[in-house]
């Protein structure tokens, strides 16, 4: 606490803390009788008022009420009644003065409100007894003393009285007020009194102990390290003078005791180093190569340093072999892998080969059959253009058929056209005939006419005309038949013209066609001739082409068998692969027994 | 101390609108504060005192007390009873004074037990021992001012003070004064 003072500066503190404490007491005491002399004022203040309203009330209370009693029982003259009633009101307004001048703002307007509309009924009161005494009002004087003394004055006395009431109830709260502010200052003040005397004697009693200790901690030091306690300190803290005295034995007993230290520490840094070496090397037997000697500076240094190069190579080499191993099993796993797949390829293929080989086969036999075809093509070739040429000779005889038909057709068309003009003829004699009939009949009847008019005399007239007209009737109707019969001839007629004409078009017609089949016939027989050239080709090329056929099969079957051999020198090199990753796998169990530093 | 904190509570009763309108607080509280002390003034009259003193002397029964604050409740002005209490030096004490300050709008004079001693206007009950103007102020010994209110129709705001009677420094009775805040405008 005071170790940063030194012995002169706490002195000091202590008197100061002292002289705070007496001066704080000082001030409490003076703010004490300050207050004290306050409230006397008050409290003198409360009194002269309380007596001022006593002089103010009094003349109103006994004096006035005894001036009017007197007057009214006559033992006052008139005369005498003016005198006093005079000196009853200077006396109060004296007194009022007096009061009133006494008071500050506040009591002063106080004392407007409560007192001074009564102190006007005290005047008018006086006013009207200095009437009556003036005018010596005997009745005027017993009603003013039954009915206007007693309210008129009531009201200011007992006012009054309140005020003074008022006033007393003020000094005693002054009291009471400065009795507890006295009592409450007098407890501060003790308080204060002893807790000075508390915080002085703590403080002289903690400055003498912060003296006191270190000097017993530096005699109790001596006394330890002449004891043998060589290790035995002051350890004072602070810049006090006894801290610097501790301080430099401190530092006296350290320098001696430095020398000491060295040596026992070095020993002990030598046995350290045996003993890590020993564990190391018992470590090593448990082929365990993790372990780090720390190199010292004494003789152990050379010899740990070797040895942990020993283990960091060794470690190093094991690491190493590790890690080929590793690589090998790996590479040995990918070659494996790789193997299989060939394997896989090699078995696909052998596969396919064997069904190209039979698709060979059966292509050969295939090309034999295409052969034997074209042969019998070109035999049917050789029938197909004999066929053709007599076809050709066929049509050329058919042609000449249709030309004579041809030319029959046209006879026969031309001898019934003449029957149509030799029918039209037989119409014009018809057509003649036909009007003699019509003459005749219009003759017969003029003839029936004229016989009727002539009477009885041309009735046989009548019979002929009749005869007349019945053989015009018939030859009326004969020509009429005629006439239908040879228009039936002429229509006929024209019907096998129009047939003529319509057969000598499918003459015409049949005739072009036969001659167009006649030169297909001849493109035909060419074009045979080039089929079967063709199919000649066809079936040599075909024979060399089984014979091509024949020898892929061969072909086919000799990769067959050389696929097959690379099938089995697979299957030896896999064996060989597996027994490979089993050695790398005991190569790294091996070297795992060895505990290695990492990499 | 005490005053001060009742008044300003009685007047954070007041409805804002009224007060901003009429009468600041300020204003509000130096008239409480002079009519307070008017009160207080009445309260030490000795004719007032001499009553209520003469009243104690008679020491009521309960039943006498509820009998007689039935009957004020029933009758009408020309009550005996009433009629009695309003006459007097006393009476005439209290009726001067509020006759006097138009600010006042009546008085009542009650005895230890919360019985009318007097009354001049504020007639309404016979026994205040339930009012919280007797029982705070008698129990207390302090000046006791009630929550502010406002009359809707006249657009007034009054209260009650009410203030112990002390005879030699102890409270025998309580004086109750009506005080209408709104006629200081």
């Amino acid at each position: 606490m005071f170790a940063n003072l030194k012995i002169g500066q706490r002195i000091i503190s202590l008197i100061v803390i002292q002289a705070i404490i007496l001066l704080f007491v000082g001030l409490i005491s003076i703010y004490g009788l300050r207050t004290g002399t306050e409230s006397t004022l008050e409290l003198d203040k409360a009194v002269n008022a309380s007596a001022r309203l006593n002089y103010v009330m009094e003349p109103i209370r006994t004096d006035f009420p005894e001036l009017v009693n007197d007057l009214s029982k006559g033992t006052l003259g008139w005369q005498d009644a003016v005198t006093k009633l005079d000196l009853v009101e200077s006396d109060f307004e004296d007194n009022w003065n007096i009061f009133i001048d006494s008071l500050s703002a506040v009591d002063l307007e106080f004392a407007g409100h409560v007192l001074t509309p009564y102190r006007e009924d005290i005047k008018q009161a006086v006013t009207r007894l200095r009437a009556i005494i003036d005018t010596q009002d005997d009745a005027g004087l017993q009603t003013f003393v039954s009915h206007e003394v007693k309210p008129a004055t009531m009201m200011f006395v007992s006012n009054v009285q309140a005020s003074i009431a008022e006033q007393d109830l003020r000094s005693n709260n002054i009291l009471v007020e400065s009795q507890r502010r006295e009592k409450s200052i007098l407890i501060i003040t003790i308080v204060a009194f002893i807790a000075g005397i508390f915080v002085s004697s703590v403080l002289g009693i903690l400055i003498y102990q912060s003296i006191a200790a270190p000097i017993g901690v530096i005699s109790e030091t001596v006394r330890k390290v002449s004891g043998g306690d060589i290790s035995a300190r002051a350890g004072l803290v602070g810049h006090d003078e006894l801290s610097s005295l501790g301080r430099t034995l401190d530092e006296l007993l350290s320098d001696k005791m430095a020398t000491l230290d060295q040596s026992a520490r070095e020993n002990r840094i030598l046995n350290d180093s045996i003993i890590n070496l020993l564990r190391a090397v018992s470590l090593l037997s448990q082929r365990d190569l993790t372990i780090y000697l720390p190199v010292t500076e004494d003789v152990t240094g050379p010899l740990a340093d070797a040895i942990n190069k020993l283990t960091r190579d060794t470690s190093a080499v094991l690491t190493k072999v590790t890690d080929v191993a590793e690589r090998v099993g790996l590479a040995s796993e990918q070659v494996d892998s790789k193997a299989n797949f060939v394997k896989s390829v090699a078995m696909t293929q052998q596969q396919d080969l064997a069904k190209t080989a039979q698709e060979l086969a059966q292509a050969s036999v295939e090309l034999n059959n295409i052969v034997a075809a074209a042969n019998n093509c070109n035999r049917i070739a050789g029938q197909a253009d004999k066929s053709t040429q007599t076809a050709a000779s066929t049509v050329t005889d058919t042609l000449r058929g249709m030309n004579t038909i041809r030319e029959t057709i046209n006879e026969a068309g031309k001898r019934i056209k003449r029957l149509g003009e030799r029918s039209q003829e037989i119409g014009t004699v018809v057509d003649l005939i036909k009007d003699v009939a019509e003459r005749t009949h219009v003759l017969a009847l003029n003839s029936s006419v004229q016989a009727a008019a002539a009477g009885e005399a041309g009735r046989g007239f009548a019979v002929i005309a009749e005869e007349v007209q019945r053989l015009a009737e018939n030859a009326k109707r004969a020509t009429a038949e005629i006439s239908s019969l040879v228009k039936n001839i002429q229509i006929e007629t024209n019907d096998t013209m129009t047939t003529m004409d319509r057969t000598i078009g499918y003459v015409v017609e049949g005739s072009r066609l036969a001659e167009t089949a006649g030169q297909q016939m001849q493109e035909t027989q060419q074009i045979t001739g080039t089929l079967v050239a063709a199919v000649r080709e066809i079936a040599a090329n075909t024979e060399k082409q089984a014979g091509i056929s024949s020898q892929l099969q061969e072909r086919a079957q000799s990769i067959n068998r050389s696929t097959q051999d690379t099938t089995r020198e697979l299957d030896e090199q896999l064996d060989q692969t597996r027994s490979l990753t089993d050695f790398c796998k005991q190569l790294i169990s091996s070297v795992k027994i060895f505990k290695l530093q990492p990499a | 101390m005490l005053r001060n904190t009742i008044i300003a509570i009685a007047i954070m009763t007041l409805p804002p609108a009224v007060s901003a309108a009429r009468l600041s607080d300020q204003q509000i509280t130096q008239m409480l504060q002079d009519k307070i002390r008017v009160v207080q003034h009445m309260a030490l009259n000795p004719l007032l005192v001499k009553a209520v003193r003469r009243q104690n002397a008679q020491s009521l029964d309960d039943a006498t007390i509820a009998q007689r604050d039935r009957e004020w409740q029933s009758s009408g002005d020309d009550d005996p009873l009433k009629r009695s209490l309003q006459s007097g030096d006393h009476a005439a004490v209290m009726r001067r004074f509020v006759e006097q300050d138009p600010a006042l709008s009546g008085a009542l004079l009650a005895d230890n037990r919360g019985a009318n001693v007097a009354t001049y206007r504020l007639v309404d009950d016979y026994w205040q021992g339930d009012e919280a103007e007797w029982e705070r102020a008698y129990n207390e010994g302090q000046v006791y001012v009630s929550p502010i209110q406002l009359d809707e129709k006249t657009g007034t705001v009054s209260t009650y003070v009410a203030a112990p009677v002390l005879d030699r420094s102890k409270t025998i009775g309580v004086l109750l004064v009506g005080v209408n805040l709104g006629a200081f405008r």
